[in-house]
């Protein structure tokens, strides 16, 4: 148990250390909150929103959140294999999950900071400012958030693996998530039909447990109820990357298609 | 410029194209360039249903088609030295008599006319999910403010593309000034509501023009107006293009001075 935490946390260290030397991921995790920040402090400034700051600052960090799961973690074992390391990765003697979970980690990691960047960009250069009424709840919120931000990124990871179209599915899941999963706005404005999607999809659940501990819970059982589902997908989703990666194991052992770029 | 060094020119400027974005599978470009403006286009026009609450959305779907051209005239003009290099060819090129500027205007010229692509096909699914009617309007002026906008925004890809040759992060570069067109042209939130500093910057960026020119349009606004934001636009579209020019010349020295021309 030691020793796979160990290598979590070195796997982690390095990922972290290599991801900020992507020009791609920098934009993702230092411009891009700026200006999503700016755009959104711009058109919420008069929606009537009191704690309209706080919309701002959660939805931009989600967004960037997001946008770095999309362009490193799902990414990351089609960058190791065009680096030529992935077969050594796989071929060392702890468990390629294991590896994948800790480079998926440093990018969540690194991902939590545009939070932080964007609120001191709208409290210094626009002068807003939020509040969280349940700072508690937050923090539950914000744990549980990042472990389901987690499990969505190893699933995404054996299926970009699985697929041979990884680089296309990468550039184009970005915007419909953000959509779909009401990051900046809820999902009642959608159609009908697209609810169902909303749900299965983890984000939604996060989204909606950190604006409820935000805005203040007015009865345990919502907060309860967010929380139960979005564990319950949580989960959900970690077994079944569990399942694409053994399928993944079987096929690279048949096909040898580690080093084929 | 001979008959046969014309058709070089456009033969050029189609196969760069195909290369660029490797668009031999249709899958990759409906992707690319039909679905994800899609979802890029909804995305905003929501945000600014919930945020505005309005349901005219009449501003967001013309000024967010617009921004759709960024696609090919920022990602996809920017690159076309940086791809260069990638295959191998950036050197020849480079040292091939022939002007330069030329060379990377040709590569160019096919992204140009394919924008119009993407920008039309947001304007008819934002029309259609938003019903925005455009029945009222002048059609064929609507048409070159739309030339218009995707000209200038060419204009500032042909800049940004001549630094291809001395930085090898050319996608940090082109995903900076995108999400800076989007968020600085008026296509969001009105440019009138930022600080004069940042307006200066709104002022000098292409596109602000043509969406305020379309947006007039829409409402039935001064047509003196509207022509005289068109003339600009066109301006700021030369303004980038002869600076893209005297970058070329510049970037192109520095290259051969510091040996950049395979940085990876």
């Amino acid at each position: 148990m030691i020793t796979v935490l160990e290598t979590i946390y070195s796997t982690a260290k390095l990922q972290m250390k290599e991801a900020v030397t992507r020009p791609t991921f920098r934009f993702c995790l230092l411009i891009q909150p700026i200006i999503y920040s700016l755009i959104t402090y711009k058109m919420f400034i008069n929606s009537g929103h009191d704690n309209f700051v706080a919309y701002t600052v959660l939805g931009t960090g989600i967004l960037t959140l997001w946008s770095c799961i999309c362009f490193s973690s799902a990414g990351d074992i089609e960058r190791e294999r065009y680096m030529g390391t992935l077969q050594v990765i796989y071929n060392t003697p702890t468990n390629f999950k294991v590896i994948i979970l800790g480079k998926i980690l440093g990018n969540t990691m690194l991902g939590l900071l545009p939070f932080f960047i964007s609120f001191a960009f709208v409290r210094l250069f626009l002068g807003g400012d939020m509040y969280i009424k349940d700072p508690m709840a937050f923090g539950i919120s914000m744990i549980i958030t990042i472990a389901s931000f987690m499990g969505i990124s190893m699933l995404f990871a054996a299926v970009f693996t699985l697929s041979r179209s990884s680089r296309i599915l990468m550039n184009c899941i970005e915007y419909p998530v953000f959509i779909l999963c009401g990051i900046l706005f809820p999902i009642e404005i959608l159609p009908k039909w697209t609810i169902p999607l909303s749900y299965i999809l983890s984000p939604t659940w996060a989204v909606k447990l950190l604006r409820l501990s935000v805005e203040g819970l007015e009865g345990n059982d919502i907060f309860c109820k967010y929380f139960g589902i979005l564990t319950t997908i949580t989960i959900i989703y970690f077994i079944l990357s569990n399942i694409l990666f053994k399928i993944i194991d079987n096929k690279t052992r048949i096909k040898a298609t580690l080093g084929v770029v | 410029m001979s008959f046969e060094g014309i058709e070089r020119f456009f033969v050029q400027s189609w196969l760069s194209f195909k290369a660029l974005f490797g668009w031999i599978e249709p899958k990759t470009y409906f992707f690319v360039k039909v679905l994800n403006p899609i979802f890029q286009l909804l995305f905003f026009c929501l945000l600014a249903k919930y945020s505005f609450k309005t349901n005219d959305l009449t501003p967001w779907v013309i000024g967010n088609s617009f921004l759709l051209c960024i696609y090919n005239s920022i990602f996809g003009i920017g690159h076309v030295f940086v791809m260069d290099r990638y295959a191998g060819t950036l050197k020849m090129i480079i040292a091939a008599p022939f002007n330069k500027f030329l060379t990377f205007f040709q590569r160019g010229f096919v992204h140009i006319i394919d924008s119009l692509s993407t920008v039309a096909i947001g304007l008819i699914i934002g029309s259609i999910v938003f019903n925005v009617s455009f029945s009222n309007i002048s059609i064929p002026i609507f048409i070159i403010i739309a030339l218009v906008a995707m000209f200038s925004v060419a204009g500032l890809g042909l800049l940004l593309g001549s630094f291809g040759l001395v930085t090898s992060s050319m996608n940090f570069i082109a995903n900076i000034v995108s999400m800076i067109l989007i968020a600085l042209t008026g296509a969001n939130f009105p440019i009138e509501t930022l600080p004069n500093s940042i307006r200066i910057i709104s002022y000098c960026l292409p596109i602000t023009r043509s969406i305020k020119a379309a947006n007039l349009l829409m409402n039935g606004g001064s047509t003196q107006v509207i022509y005289s934001l068109i003339v600009k636009e066109i301006f700021v579209g030369i303004v980038y293009i002869a600076l893209g020019y005297m970058f070329i010349i510049i970037t192109e020295h520095i290259a051969k001075r510091k040996a950049t021309l395979e940085l990876y």
